[in-house]
């Protein structure tokens, strides 16, 4: 009786392509900051789901993916990444193991960091000034972690 | 019992709650991290201060092409569904009204090459010399959304087209943005209403010249470098002036909306409205200039005879 191999190559490329499209999506303007970094929550549902498969690097490699996607220097989503990534990882068995509500906080916690590193990149760039909106993402993707986590899971077993 | 609890290990397995250990080594999880972390940011600083980095983000891109041209197929099968499917009728009236706009548009061209030789002749009276003739290439909008806190947007055409970092871009109503990044298959512009943009202007009624920054807002730019006893009001258009060599003279950049002085700051609070429709762009072109850029700094040499700083 083997294990049925949960990793599946062509759905982590295939999801990981989803968000990618998601990430650029063009929303109307009132709404644009509200959309969530979903190749970010992806990533972390993989980092979360295969520890073993998917690490730092491949949050890099996405990072550098995100940069030249949405115009940035190239570095820049990658460091928010792998800092996310880091901390997922670190975080591992206390993320699993605890009730959702709780991983979602965490996960929060991680995007707000992850978000700050993009925002300490960009000043560095122009001085422009960043208003609370630059922060909703952060928010409305430790809502959507759920959402993320139920789709993946279950697609992933109709997949198989 | 040996095979229920194998069952059940490996239940527990794939529901993620292993208890095996994640890393057999903790220090390879710090030093991934420090690899990658001075990776990033020796990338950072490389693609900042140099272009090496070109060609990996060429790549890069070339990769991503089809996710780029997935998220714009909606609203170009929109649009082609949209003009496919219009009716005869309706197809007339529009080409009697664009045979109507073209008819007045080359009438007034005719006066054009008037305009031009006599502006020519004129400017050599002063002792200035400069070349006419820009080259204009369309390109449409790519219905994509770069950052949501930076005015930019991207353009279906790239370097294949032979675009290039600082060239402007104007729409048919009046001055778009410039040009900061084009890969092989698309541009990025950043828009004149992004905060980090400036554009050198020059008040269309009296030649005043001024600089025109972005507000952040999509439909606002700030004229912060005029004083309060300004020869400005609301109303007056604003032009591009030529200065500082990525703008050619003479497109329309926006109207003046508000002028409120500040008696107790040097400056006065000016706003303006960009000419063309920033938040509704669709065909836009991209232009190259041939005109000889008019220097910034004054040169004290007598007989020079290039363009002088009016003041």
């Amino acid at each position: 009786m083997s294990l049925t191999k949960r990793y599946n190559y062509i759905f982590y490329m295939g999801t990981l392509g989803l968000a990618l499209i998601l990430k650029i999506l063009p929303l109307s303007l009132s709404t644009q900051n509200l959309a969530p970094d979903w190749v970010l929550l992806v990533l972390i549902y993989w980092l979360l789901s295969e520890p073993h498969k998917i690490g730092i690097f491949n949050a890099f490699f996405i990072g550098l993916l995100v940069d030249v996607l949405t115009g940035r220097l190239l570095g820049q989503y990658s460091l928010g990444y792998i800092f996310a990534a880091y901390l997922c990882l670190k975080l591992h068995n206390r993320l699993q193991n605890v009730r959702l509500a709780q991983q979602g906080f965490i996960i929060f916690l991680i995007l707000i960091i992850s978000q700050s590193i993009l925002l300490w990149t960009e000043t560095i760039q122009h001085a422009r000034l960043h208003d609370l909106n630059f922060w909703l993402p952060a928010l409305t993707g430790a809502l959507c972690w759920p959402l993320v986590k139920y789709l993946l899971n279950h697609s992933q077993r109709w997949f198989n | 019992m040996y095979g229920v609890t194998l069952i059940a290990f490996y239940h527990n397995a794939t529901e993620g709650t292993t208890i095996k250990p994640l890393f057999t080594t903790g220090a390879s999880l710090n030093t991934r991290l420090l690899v990658t972390v001075i990776l990033s940011v020796s990338l950072l600083i490389t693609d900042r201060q140099s272009n090496l980095l070109d060609n990996v983000r060429n790549v890069i891109s070339i990769l991503l092409y089809p996710i780029e041209r997935l998220v714009n197929l909606p609203p170009q099968l929109n649009q082609t569904l949209s003009d496919s499917l219009l009716s005869y009728q309706d197809v007339v009236t529009e080409n009697t009204r664009l045979k109507e706009q073209q008819f007045i548009a080359q009438t007034k061209l005719l006066k054009l090459a008037a305009l031009e030789k006599e502006n020519i002749r004129l400017q050599a009276l002063l002792g200035n010399s400069f070349t006419l003739g820009e080259q204009l290439l369309t390109a449409e909008l790519l219905a994509v959304n770069l950052a949501p806190y930076e005015h930019t947007i991207a353009l279906n055409k790239g370097s294949r087209f032979g675009i290039h970092k600082n060239q402007p871009v104007i729409s048919v109503n009046g001055v778009v943005g410039q040009v900061t990044r084009s890969t092989a298959m698309r541009s990025e512009v950043l828009l004149i209403s992004d905060p980090s943009h400036a554009i050198p202007v020059q008040i269309n009624r009296n030649g005043l010249y001024s600089i025109a920054v972005g507000s952040g807002q999509i439909n606002q730019l700030n004229l912060p470098y005029l004083p309060n006893n300004s020869d400005i009001r609301p109303g007056d258009l604003l032009i591009t002036s030529g200065l500082g060599g990525t703008f050619p003279q003479g497109y329309p950049v926006a109207t003046v909306t508000a002028v409120t002085p500040q008696p107790d700051k040097p400056f006065a609070i000016i706003t303006a409205t960009p000419k063309a429709q920033l938040d509704r762009l669709r065909e836009l072109l991209v232009v190259w200039s041939n005109t000889t850029p008019i220097p910034l700094l004054n040169t004290p040499e007598p007989s020079s005879t290039q363009n002088n700083e009016p003041d």
